[in-house]
């Protein structure tokens, strides 16, 4: 069986459709495994409470949005060297899921900063940065929405991605030198950790769970978007009876 | 018509045009001019907090007085069919794209900056902070030049236009606020600005090869 | 000198969609020195989208297409360098006067040998504009911004350059006279050598040459494909 055969919205929809239950449950079982760990297993923080707990959403929310940006990113790629529609829609399916990752991080990090440091906003390195891709997901959103042709809206659009992945590096790096009040990254994926395993066990489980979420919510929608585009041809036709 | 002829081309050609239509270099220049005026007025004559705010002031009034130089520069060639004489020219559309560049950094980004020591002493900035505003501005301008240019031509002809632009302009002009601002103020705490222009310069330099090409791409985007 | 050598040019089975809907489909001609091709077809039926994806502006779904005794494939804007295109839009700054607009077109085709403004003056005199040489293109009436496209193909017809012309409605807005200039214009660049192909409403004659015409409505697909 040739896989590039599915790379026609014809032959994607209805495979995206069988795949979304999948999805959608491993994230909806992943989701109760790591809240789980997260709000009854971890141990309870020495210095900050209770409180503390929200980072097991605030920090796989944030590894979510900048990850969902660089798949986005990989698929303009492939919208503009091959001109492939399916990877455009992928890219327009994926935004509002990145937009929200972004915006769950963002509140979260409030929620968690006026217990902690007294106030809902502060400038700092982390916080400044994710609302920064907060603005890059709006804007993608906002020129494929306002161009009208699909095709030059989908490749506009990939245009712009890839100007703000090479971006990304640049704009954090500026930020960073520019203020660096949060607290310093406690989980890296290369440096030990400095907190305890079931902490970092959870934090990883509520990501994956966040990734099998926004497959499912792309696949999900990607299968609007080819119904939409594709609402001229006779298999479009034949489905809406 | 060798590479340097092309740019050449365009950009005697927008020069010309600017000079017949000199309302929008001035239009420019007044919206700088003014929207610093704005903060005395705003937060109160003292010295010493003009002086705190001052290079913010004038980068972000710099950055915002380009932006609205933006959609204008590829516009009228869009309406008027030029631009897609130039598509189908068969010449190097980068080349073209950069000459109307260089001419809009004359027309747009020199007279900010000439009018720049005044908006110092407007600021009560030290004298030795001049230099140093000068020179990131020097540097800054075409950056943020270049980027908007990108921003206008994946813009072109949509509706939302201007305030799109700025949607898609901002997140990207952080790293210039953040250095070229931070080279004023670095200037005024006594540190060495060096750092900060050194890395503008860099922007510059990589602005000055990308912004080009990825500009005619996304004109070529735009006029499908 | 008088115009350039235009070689083959093969077009099969071209197909271009606009917004989702596919304007034609099985699209195909052949074109030979001193040919001339006129695109026919009601409004919307993708004359201007055709003309502009032969150059590569606009990409075509399906087709190929191929160039010279050798039919090598054309890629994308290939043919952009041997080729005049003349869209509908004025093409000309309305700020710049008509002698600035034809010397900055001049330039741009590289029609203008050795950079003569006497060649500029000199088409616009042909063009019947000599009276509007310093006349802001803002000014000029729509018959008279067509005639400046007519003079800027007189300065090809003498350049030996762009040998093969697409021209989108070029005798829109001319008078008689106007639409006499146009046929002798196309009569001289077939004659040298050249090919065209117009999309037009109006009837055009080129002098001393015969045209075939082209009825893209013709190649409409049926109501609903895939």
């Amino acid at each position: 069986m040739n896989p590039f055969r599915f790379a026609a919205p014809q032959a994607f929809y209805p495979l995206a459709g069988a795949m979304v239950p999948w999805f959608g449950g491993a994230a909806a079982l992943l989701a109760v495994v790591g809240l789980v760990i997260g709000f009854v297993l971890a141990p309870t923080d020495f210095q900050q409470g209770e409180v503390y707990r929200i980072i097991f959403i605030h920090v796989p929310s944030a590894w979510m949005a900048m990850f969902i940006y660089l798949v986005m990113a990989g698929y303009a790629l492939l919208t503009l060297v091959m001109r492939a529609r399916l990877s455009g829609m992928m890219a327009r399916a994926l935004a509002p899921t990145g937009a929200l990752m972004a915006a769950i991080s963002l509140w979260t990090g409030a929620v968690w900063g006026k217990p902690t440091w007294g106030t809902w906003w502060v400038w700092d390195a982390r916080l400044t940065s994710t609302l920064i891709l907060l603005f890059l997901y709006l804007g993608y959103v906002a020129l494929v929405t306002a161009i009208e042709d699909p095709q030059r809206g989908d490749r506009a659009g990939a245009l712009l991605l890839l100007v703000g992945v090479v971006n990304i590096p640049v704009i954090y790096f500026s930020v960073r030198w520019w203020n660096t009040l949060h607290q310093g990254a406690s989980v890296s994926l290369t440096a030990a950790p400095t907190m305890a395993a079931t902490m970092l066990a959870g934090m990883l489980v509520m990501s994956l769970a966040a990734w099998m979420y926004t497959i499912a919510a792309a696949l999900h929608r990607v299968r609007s978007i080819i119904l939409e585009r594709e609402r001229h041809t006779r298999w479009v036709r034949a489905l809406a009876g | 018509m060798s590479e340097l002829g092309t740019l050449g081309w365009a950009l005697a050609r927008d020069l010309k045009l600017a000079l017949r239509r000199p309302g929008d270099g001035l239009n420019v220049l007044g919206f700088f001019v003014l929207s610093c005026s704005m903060f005395p007025l705003a937060v109160g004559p003292q010295r010493e907090w003009l002086a705190r705010i001052g290079p913010g002031v004038i980068w972000v009034a710099a950055l915002l007085a380009v932006m609205l130089a933006l959609p204008r520069l590829f516009e009228h060639d869009h309406a008027d069919g030029t631009l897609d004489a130039m598509v189908a020219s068969g010449r190097s559309l980068p080349l073209l794209v950069a000459g109307k560049l260089v001419a809009a950094w004359l027309v747009t980004g020199l007279p900010l900056i000439v009018v720049s020591p005044l908006l110092a002493l407007a600021f009560s900035l030290p004298d030795g902070m001049l230099p140093v505003l000068l020179a990131a501005l020097l540097l800054g301008t075409p950056v943020l030049l270049g980027i908007g240019a990108v921003a206008a031509a994946l813009t072109l002809g949509v509706k939302a236009g201007p305030t799109l632009v700025a949607l898609l302009c901002l997140p990207l002009y952080v790293p210039v606020l953040v250095f070229g601002a931070g080279a004023v103020e670095a200037g005024a705490a006594g540190l060495s600005p060096y750092p900060h222009l050194a890395l503008l310069a860099a922007g510059m330099l990589a602005v000055a090869l990308a912004a080009p090409p990825l500009a005619a791409q996304a004109l070529r985007i735009s006029v499908e | 000198m008088t115009g350039a050598r235009f070689d083959r040019l093969a077009a099969d089975g071209l197909a271009l969609a606009r917004g989702g809907r596919r304007l034609f489909a099985g699209v195909a001609f052949e074109l030979h020195a001193g040919e001339l091709i006129l695109l026919t077809g009601p409004n919307g039926c993708g004359k201007s989208s055709l003309l502009r994806a032969l150059l590569g502006l606009s990409p075509l779904a399906a087709g190929r297409l191929a160039w010279g005794a050798g039919a090598v494939a054309v890629r994308g804007r290939d043919l952009c360098p041997h080729a005049m295109y003349q869209g509908h839009a004025a093409g000309a700054k309305g700020e710049l006067t008509a002698h600035e607009n034809l010397a900055l077109a001049a330039a741009l085709d590289g029609t203008n040998i050795g950079g003569a403004l006497a060649a500029v003056d000199g088409a616009l005199d042909e063009a019947g504009l000599a009276r509007q040489r310093d006349v802001e293109a803002r000014r000029l009436s729509q018959g008279q911004r067509q005639r400046l496209h007519l003079a800027r193909l007189a300065l090809a017809t003498r350049a030996g350059v762009r040998p093969l012309w697409l021209l989108d409605e070029p005798s829109a807005a001319l008078d008689r006279e106007g639409s006499a200039l146009l046929g002798a214009l196309l009569g001289r660049h077939l004659a040298g050598g050249g090919a065209a192909i117009v999309a037009t409403h109006l009837p055009i004659a080129p002098e001393g040459a015969a045209s075939r015409t082209l009825a893209l409505d013709a190649f409409r697909p049926a109501r609903v494909a895939g």
